[in-house]
């Protein structure tokens, strides 16, 4: 442990503007979207609903 | 406490992607169980790719079958668990096809165990009283006699304990009991209650008048 650490006043402000820019420039829209909480409950509703509703035929 | 520094702040941000992975697979589970739950225990989708049925049911249509009426099945058992009721003369009855149970079929109750069913010239009788649905049609004249097939004169057969004797609406058209037997208790899938779709593959246009027709 460094006892003489002292983190700068900014420091996670300037974190967070390089997680911002990383994030911006490795993921896609595409990605942004598919790790969207509403866009994952949206799939699995649907998902649902045609496992629910996939009928089988009855003679 | 730990110091961490920029670099590891930033590599715990981009650990996120593990989580939306293992939140993925825990959607999907759910979804699956979900779905699955409810075509075993609640509701199934049928549809119908035959005219056995006609005028109540005809090709195309699409109806929810309650998988409850009659009890719900064990999987991989022949034991049921909360029954509201026994089938009734007259129900839609869902049900495995007894000589290939990888098909299900969709028919008419007629008779319960104990019944003695008989068909003369097209005429259901049963415990020797006329019976007559309904729903039932006669799509063709020409009248069958007893050496040339079960259709219009049958019997008379008395239905075993467990078992129930079932006919198409379409009385000339339709392969039931008259053809192969009884069916089973432990074959019962479900009950048919309500058309929620229904698509005219001739005509390629939506039966609005049969969405929502009940199935009596």
């Amino acid at each position: 442990m460094n006892d003489g650490y002292e983190p700068s006043p900014d420091f996670t402000a300037r974190v967070m503007k390089r997680v911002h820019a990383l994030e911006a420039e490795r993921i896609s829209l595409m990605e942004r979207l598919t790790s969207s909480r509403p866009f994952r409950y949206a799939l699995a509703c649907g998902g649902t609903f045609i496992g629910v509703f996939g009928a089988v035929p009855a003679f | 406490m730990t110091d961490i520094t920029e670099s590891q702040a930033l590599n715990h941000s981009l650990s996120g992607k593990h989580s939306t992975m293992r939140d993925y697979a825990v959607t999907i589970f759910w979804a699956i169980a979900i779905a699955l739950l409810i075509r075993t225990f609640v509701i199934q989708p049928f549809t119908i790719p035959s005219g056995s049925m006609e005028d109540t049911l005809v090709v195309g249509d699409h109806l929810l079958a309650s998988k409850f009426l009659y009890g719900i099945r064990v999987p991989f058992t022949d034991s049921r668990i909360l029954k509201i009721r026994d089938p009734r003369r007259g129900d839609v009855i869902i049900f495995r096809y007894p000589e290939d149970r990888s098909k299900d079929f969709i028919k008419r109750v007629i008779g319960g165990p104990g019944d003695e069913i008989a068909i003369r010239d097209k005429q259901v009788f049963v415990n020797g009283i006329p019976y007559r649905n309904p729903h039932e049609v006669h799509k063709e004249s020409l009248l069958l006699s007893r050496e040339q097939g079960p259709r219009d004169n049958f019997g008379p057969v008395r239905v075993p304990a467990g078992s129930w004797f079932v006919m198409g609406d379409n009385r000339d058209r339709s392969y039931d009991s008259r053809f192969w037997g009884f069916v089973r208790n432990a074959d019962i899938v479900g009950a048919a209650f309500v058309t929620y779709w229904s698509w005219d593959g001739e005509t390629w246009r939506v039966r609005w008048n049969r969405i929502g027709k009940s199935i009596v």
